[in-house]
């Protein structure tokens, strides 16, 4: 095979490659390098680790010694630059963390290296997780996998762009209201934002913790599959993770669609029908019924109002999390004063970006006296009544499906200039962890420029199984596309 | 605008930022619109909702008292802009 | 105390330190005075991506708490956040709880039989300690993370006795049921109090202020005292009181203010996410109920009721819990209260017990046993209690080591009165003239002889009987 095909193999293919001993673990660590090489000035990665090398080595090893290796054994995988590897700066892409190196690794990131990953790099993304294009990053922008002109998408921009670049096998990202869906909708990518508590939070820095996850970013749905399994799990470091039981996704992954009760919600979809992709939606739920699933148009009263709740309570919470980084522990101090009033100020000051400094004023609005309860506290009632809805319907349908997002990636620059233009491209995606539910976005061809398009599909608490088999039937079966 | 440059002021000593005079109007300018468009949760018609599809742990969940190794002191203080005899170090502080 | 014309109106919260061996929200020991920052973990000094877990202790010491003050417990149990900068504080936010506290309502009713009502027991983290250097302030987060009860009265209190009298049942309640250690030099009980006065009889409240820094039961009585009159003195030159929170230093007996009410900070509470909400399952609630340790009221009911033990012992023994703990378990072993209470008080407490008792129960109540049984004589078995304080060997063993067991029979007395006879012939020819002196003589070599194990009265016949005799 050649080398140029050997970096586009997903999980799969790529571990029978090593296993066999057809390649070594480094020789496919440099396929990687010189693809991270090739497509540098797509600003994706901020670091490649140097140690990346002499791990591939150790893990060729113990495969040429026959030492039994794990399931992930020789493989490279990026990491946002929000989650903790011990001895690697983590910096969130933030000037604040610019110098802080983890003393801990994060659950999710060890678990990859327990299985034997190579982790060859950190990805770029917006700072503190806040923004959807990747633009918020304090080290520069990440560009579209498919084009210089359109954003990446954020805020795991980098981890979608080095999977979709074949930097590496597959990524992690983190989605707090969709930031591994929608990157891997704009990139072509499977990105998935798990139920709520499958995957570790410990060790990935807080942005808004009952909404955020870690979410596989993977090349094709099986491989998404095989990684969410050794993610996910209970952990004793985040007393928020779930004590069921992990299935073998994969194989529990069933064929096809027939007999599926799907369904659309009438309210989002309206807010779609103007948009010129529209119709590509259309097809493809004409394209589940002639597969043999039922789909409805169903009623979710309120919906609409999960965009500003999910506003309200992620900078709630941002606001409280992000108090740690005050130029006395980690962060950057910037101070001229020997008042430590004026060193907080000072230091937060010249360490956060605008959209962060927003947000977390946002933050401290909706939870001062005298507008907490308007504000958080009917957020939180909001929050349990569309959550509540959302399970409601997942008695009654297998999975809901809707876009992704209004279209194809934006051009960079189009949206930066106005926050609240940028925070209406988070409609579809807050709905998944407003509810906690699982979602992921599948790739369904293209839109008008050419530019790749996701399907989003959600489904009840812990049932990503059949969120998978749904998601593999279309990048199995679905042809369509106004693209091609 | 809604919400005027001494509210705008109050938020910001709340998260301990601070803006120069110019910045604060174009922050003043974005900040409304967020704000406004936070404003339909607060006039939104829902009725008390139940507990429903909350999750809540039960007590024999919680971890159990059982002491685990402590970090190296070099580590906890490793990445602190100013520390002395393993301590964080700030300005001296007036109560 | 001071001014007749006034009623004072205290509120007290009291923060104590939990005994549970690890912190609140993450395995890191609870331990005082170690090296700055070296009993710490990323939850500690609150690490980006560290994430607290709660400690199923200190849920159920807080619960516990809660049950030795007669509170309600709730059915639900919230953690908030409280947000504000201090160095101190790692997060920039204490964990802690205000909606929903785990423990609402409660009293304690002191002597006179007046009710102070408790308005809640939460439960949430201690902070870290700053050091002050000549130029800059050092942090140690070592004590970040311990758990904390807070309990906070109703304003209920009138005086400074009254507030002593409330703190000191309080402590014993939480040290009696093993909630906390309460060592207010370690910081493991600290006390604010919140005073207020009014015109006799007036049901409307004045301005309060809040005093922090009291770190002793002794500073508490005098700050509230040096309050009440400055307040009082304010009120009658005419000036208003200013809502404030002041500080109270001991060495010069004063407080000051420290910040105004226009200072205060708006802490944002929010229910914290990363803990979720506890259901406190009424099974936990009676099953910490049922394994309630008696509290020191409960034991002063029995000591006196059942044991019939008098007033002056009892106050004794429940002067410490670990006195009292022992003593019960003494009794659990052998059940002779008053024997056992004369045994600790006149022989146990002359040793330093505020640490531990110096002897086990079991070896303790075997010697008592065995001077109740006659197989050793009282005054033996005291010499026994120290030597087995000093050794903490095998009781049995000792005893025979010393020779004090076994009997002694008729004919090894008569063999040894024999030869004390035949040897003492100045005392034998004086016994006509003082035949008592002469015989307490004789049995006390007797005794001596046998290590006094000798039945006395059987030594005197047949001392009398051999002198007759000759």
């Amino acid at each position: 095979m050649e080398d140029k095909e050997i970096v586009k193999l997903g999980i799969l293919e790529t571990l029978e490659l090593i296993k066999s001993q057809t390649i070594t673990s480094e020789y496919l660590t440099r396929l990687y390098l010189s693809q991270i090489e090739k497509y540098n000035y797509k600003n994706a990665l901020l670091e490649v680790f140097d140690d990346a090398i002499t791990r591939a080595k150790e893990i060729d090893e113990k495969i040429k010694s026959g030492q039994k290796v794990g399931k992930l054994a020789g493989l490279c995988f990026v990491i946002k630059d929000n989650m903790l590897y011990k001895g690697k700066k983590a910096t969130c892409a933030s000037k604040f963390l610019e110098n802080f190196v983890s003393p801990y690794t994060a659950t999710a990131v060890q678990k990859l290296l327990d299985e034997d990953a190579v982790i060859i790099g950190r990805a770029n993304m917006d700072e503190f997780a806040m923004g959807g294009s990747n633009e918020n990053s304090a080290y520069g922008n990440c560009k579209n996998a498919f084009s210089d002109e359109h954003v990446s998408g954020g805020s795991s921009g980098g981890s979608a762009v080095a999977v979709a670049c074949n930097m590496c096998v597959a990524s992690l990202g983190s989605d707090t209201g969709g930031s591994v869906r929608q990157p891997s909708s704009f990139n072509g990518v499977c990105g998935v934002k798990p139920t709520y508590g499958r995957i570790s939070r410990f060790g990935i820095v807080a942005f808004a913790s009952s909404l955020e996850q870690v979410g596989p970013i993977t090349k094709n749905v099986k491989d998404n599959a095989y990684l969410l399994e050794i993610l996910a799990g209970f952990d004793i470091h985040d007393q928020t993770t779930r004590r069921e039981e992990v299935p073998n996704y994969l194989d529990s992954m069933s064929n096809g669609v027939k007999g599926m009760k799907l369904c659309y919600c009438k309210q989002l979809i309206e807010k779609y029908k103007d948009s010129k992709y529209y119709s590509k939606f259309y097809d493809v739920i004409n394209f589940f019924v002639e597969n043999g699933a039922t789909v409805d148009e169903i009623d979710i009263k309120n919906i609409e109002l999960a965009l500003p709740t999910y506003y309200i309570i992620a900078t709630a919470e941002a606001t409280s999390n992000l108090g740690r980084f005050d130029g006395v522990k980690y962060t950057t101090r910037t101070c001229s004063s020997s008042d430590i009033k004026k060193l907080y100020v000072e230091s937060r000051t010249a360490g956060f970006g605008d959209e962060v400094k927003r947000r977390i004023m946002l933050g401290n609005y909706v939870l001062s006296s005298g507008y907490f309860d308007a504000y958080y506290n009917k957020a939180k009632k909001v929050q349990q009544y569309i959550s509540n809805s959302l399970n409601k319907v997942f008695d009654d349908y297998d999975a809901m499906i809707m876009p992704v997002a209004y279209g194809e990636a934006f051009k960079i620059g189009e949206k930066s200039k106005d926050p609240v233009s940028m925070y209406l491209e988070d409609m579809f995606t807050v709905i998944a962890n407003i509810a906690g539910v699982p979602a992921m976005s599948v790739p369904y061809g293209f839109g008008v420029n050419n530019l790749p398009l996701g399907l989003q599909i959600l489904t009840k608490n812990l049932c990503e199984s059949k969120m998978y088999t749904i998601a593999n039937f279309v990048e199995e079966n679905y042809k369509g596309g106004m693209h091609d | 605008m809604k919400i005027d440059f001494e509210e705008i002021k109050r938020l910001e000593k709340l998260s301990a930022l601070s803006s120069s005079e110019e910045k604060l109007k174009s922050l003043a300018e974005d900040f409304n619109k967020i704000a406004e468009f936070v404003e339909q949760v607060k006039n939104a018609d829902i009725e008390q909702t139940d507990i429903g599809y909350q999750r809540v742990l039960k007590i024999d969940e919680l971890r159990a008292d059982e002491v685990v190794p402590s970090m190296p002191q070099s580590e906890i203080v490793s990445n602190a802009p100013e520390k002395e005899d393993g301590c964080f170090v700030v300005p001296k502080v007036v109560e | 105390m001071t001014n007749s014309n006034y009623d004072i109106v205290i509120g007290l919260e009291i923060h104590a330190e939990l005994n549970t061996k690890t912190k609140v929200f993450c395995g890191c020991q609870n331990k005082f005075g170690q090296e700055p920052n070296s009993n710490c973990c990323p939850v500690c000094v609150g690490m980006p991506g560290a994430l607290p877990v709660l400690n199923k202790e200190a849920l159920k010491l807080a619960i516990k708490a809660g049950l030795a003050c007669d509170c309600k417990i709730n059915d639900y149990a919230v953690f908030e956040r409280k947000n504000y900068f201090y160095p101190d504080l790692s997060k920039a936010y204490q964990i802690s709880q205000l909606v929903k506290p785990i423990c609402i309502g409660g009293f304690i009713e002191l002597e006179s039989g007046k009710k102070i009502r408790l308005n809640r027991i939460h439960l949430e983290e201690d902070a870290g300690k700053l050091t002050h250097q000549l130029n800059d302030t050092h942090i140690d987060y070592n004590r970040g993370g311990v758990p904390l009860i807070e309990c906070v009265t109703e304003p209920d209190i009138s005086s400074a006795d009254e507030a002593l009298e409330f703190l000191q049942k309080l402590r014993n309640r939480f040290i009696f049921a093993d909630i906390a250690h309460c060592k207010m030099e370690q910081g493991g009980m600290r006390c604010d109090v919140n005073l207020s006065i009014k015109p006799k009889g007036s049901t409307v409240f004045g301005t309060r202020t809040e005093m922090k820094n009291l770190n002793s039961f002794k500073s508490v009585a005098h700050a509230i005292e040096y309050e009440a009159k400055r307040q009082i003195e304010e009120i009658e030159k005419g000036n208003k009181i200013i809502q404030e929170t002041r500080k109270w230093d001991d060495d010069s007996g004063i407080s000051s203010s420290m910040r105004s009410k226009e200072d205060s900070q708006d802490y944002r509470y929010f229910p914290d996410p990363d803990l979720l909400t506890i259901e406190v399952e009424p099974s936990v609630v009676e099953s910490i109920r049922s394994n309630m340790p008696l509290l020191q009221e409960q034991r002063i009911q029995i000591y006196s009721e059942e044991y019939n033990l008098p007033t002056s012992d009892i106050n004794i023994l429940v002067n410490s819990k670990l006195v009292s703990d022992y003593f019960d378990n003494a009794v659990k072993l052998l059940n002779e209260p008053k024997e056992i209470a004369n045994w600790i008080i006149t022989e146990l407490l002359k040793q330093d017990v505020s640490e531990k008792m110096p002897i086990s129960e079991q070896k303790f109540t075997q010697i008592i046993n065995l001077s109740l049984t006659k197989k050793i004589t009282r005054s033996n078995a005291k010499i026994l209690l120290e030597n087995i304080i000093q050794t903490n060997a095998d009781v049995m063993e000792t005893a025979k080591q010393l020779e004090m067991l076994g009997d002694i029979s008729k004919e090894d007395i008569e063999s040894i009165v024999i030869n004390l006879i035949s040897e003492n012939e100045k005392a034998v020819a004086d016994y006509e003239k003082t035949p008592d002196k002469v015989v307490q003589f004789f049995i006390g070599n007797v005794m001596k002889q046998t290590k006094g194990r000798a039945n006395a009265a059987m030594a005197r016949d047949i001392i009398i009987a051999k002198l007759q005799n000759k």
